[in-house]
């Protein structure tokens, strides 16, 4: 089976990243020795269609950009009045990639906090399981201790 | 001489007949042969069992349907004898060398599961060419991506290896989500088992070449999909690059769909732009590029470019479904239970 829709939104922007961060990543573990042939080809395939990909984004941006700027019915349809068509093409490629690029570091940093509070919660039943004086936070924590002792 | 290897095969059929035959013989043409192919007739009425039998594998056959393919499957579990186990679709053909390819990846003792690269074996309808894109885009990037990272989101159903024993430990595929390939690879992650992808390791299935048959097939997808992540969202939480590959496979199947099927017909109207419905095929640039490097690699270029555009139909038919699911499994507790024949 196959899952979702494959080629949109931050799905293939989330990718494409991935994809370009494959080499450099391949590139570290080659310093520290942990590559190996295989993997390296992997990365740099994978790396060769993520830059492909990103070059077909930026033609995509240029297609708009000619549209837009061509066209005064595509004009008036983004911008509404005919004056600020000047500009328009670039104005119109730097919106889509910050909305892009900002939705999907909403939706990866939603789900890496999301796991985050999840793993603290976790490691805190774990240390209360163990027998470790429960925390309730600082200020709690303030409250109930005293002065540090001296030690023996 | 053979090399004949420590796997079984399981073939679960139901009124599989006339596709069966073509089935067995590319597993019995392999180049290591498996030590058995069990055939589990799921209580046929076309004859599937003698197909089996005429062919000389082992046919057994549970005393009810079962009424999956999970089901069917489990059914055999308990007479594998070996320490891996091949779970393949009866609609299904494998290239020569597909389970010598995937058995490579059990050198790895960590690795619990290993799937190869799936292609349509039949080209012609709209929804097939679509399916054809769909998977060359998705197994020659997002998918090797997934594998680099070392979480492929889904050891796929129709062509799997597994090792028996953590299998049998899992309880074999599970009925409780209509995806039980998504259900076990994601249970095979919690329990700390690894999974590969091996690109090298082809298999052909019969993809739905009518509406009727996409339709139940999307659905299960799309339901099984959403259930899934309701059954495991915890778990998956934990298991860093498969969180957030789902994430954002569930954000653009819920967003793209609502944008595809409503955002953009009601900003055409709206704005008087039919323009604006260019915006169904603006990736073409961007998607064009890991199918063409995948259909170069496979000869099928020309193949590639004809089918391209059915690929759009089928994701916005895809939008469709996946919303409709949605909608049912959270928002109106309607959950789908009745597993329908699609691999």
């Amino acid at each position: 089976m196959s899952v979702g829709l494959p080629g949109t939104g931050v799905g293939g922007l989330f990718y494409l990243l991935s994809a370009l961060a494959m080499p450099v990543r391949e590139l570290v573990r080659a310093v520290r020795g942990g590559s190996c042939a295989g993997s390296r080809q992997v990365a740099a395939r994978q790396g060769a269609i993520a830059a492909g990909v990103a070059g077909g984004i930026w033609v995509t941006g240029w297609l708009i950009g000619l549209m837009v700027g061509h066209s005064p019915v595509a004009r008036e349809a983004v911008y509404g009045v005919r004056d600020l068509a000047a500009g328009s093409s670039s104005v119109l490629k730097v919106a889509s990639l910050v909305i892009a690029f900002a939705t999907l570091v909403l939706v990866v940093g939603g789900v890496e906090v999301a796991a985050w509070c999840k793993g603290f919660k976790r490691r805190r039943r774990a240390r209360e399981a163990a027998g470790a004086a429960p925390r309730g936070g600082w200020r709690v924590g303030l409250a109930v201790r005293g002065p540090e002792r001296p030690a023996a | 001489m053979k090399r004949t290897a420590p796997i079984t095969v399981i073939v679960p059929a139901y009124n599989e007949a006339a596709t069966l035959r073509e089935t067995l013989e590319s597993l019995k043409g392999q180049t290591v042969v498996p030590a058995e192919i069990i055939v589990v007739d799921d209580c046929s009425t076309d004859g599937t069992g003698e197909v089996g039998r005429a062919l000389g594998v082992t046919v057994v056959r549970p005393p009810a349907n079962t009424g999956s393919k999970a089901g069917a499957q489990t059914f055999a579990l308990p007479r594998v004898r070996t320490p891996l186990v091949m779970a393949i679709d009866a609609d299904t053909t494998v290239a020569p060398d597909a389970v010598e390819r995937l058995l490579a990846a059990f050198e790895d003792r960590e690795v619990a599961a290993a799937c190869g690269f799936v292609i349509p074996r039949r080209v012609r309808s709209l929804w097939e060419r679509g399916r054809y894109i769909e998977y060359l885009f998705a197994f020659t990037f997002y998918k090797q991506v997934q594998d680099y990272y070392g979480k492929p989101l889904i050891s796929s159903g129709c062509f799997s290896m597994y090792r028996t024993e953590v299998l049998r430990r899992l309880g074999g595929w599970s009925n409780r989500t209509l995806a039980e390939d998504m259900d076990l690879t994601w249970s095979l992650y919690r329990a700390g088992h690894r999974v590969r992808f091996v690109p090298e390791a082809v298999c052909y299935p019969l993809e739905p070449r009518t509406f009727d048959f996409l339709a139940r097939q999307l659905r299960r997808w799309s339901h099984g999909f959403v259930q899934n992540v309701m059954l495991h969202w915890r778990e998956v939480l934990e298991i860093p690059f498969l969180r957030s590959a789902v994430a954002v496979a569930f954000w653009d199947a819920l967003i793209a769909s609502m944008v595809y099927l409503f955002l953009l017909p009601l900003l055409a109207v709206l704005f008087r732009a039919p323009w604006l419905l260019l915006g169904y095929v603006i990736d073409i640039p961007a998607i064009s590029v890991p199918v063409l490097m995948g259909a170069a690699g496979r000869g099928e270029i020309p193949r590639a470019l004809v089918s391209l555009p059915a690929f759009f139909v089928l994701r916005t038919v895809n939008g469709a479904f996946f919303l409709r699911a949605a909608w049912a499994e959270l928002l109106a507790k309607r959950p789908l239970r009745i597993y329908q024949k699609g691999h």
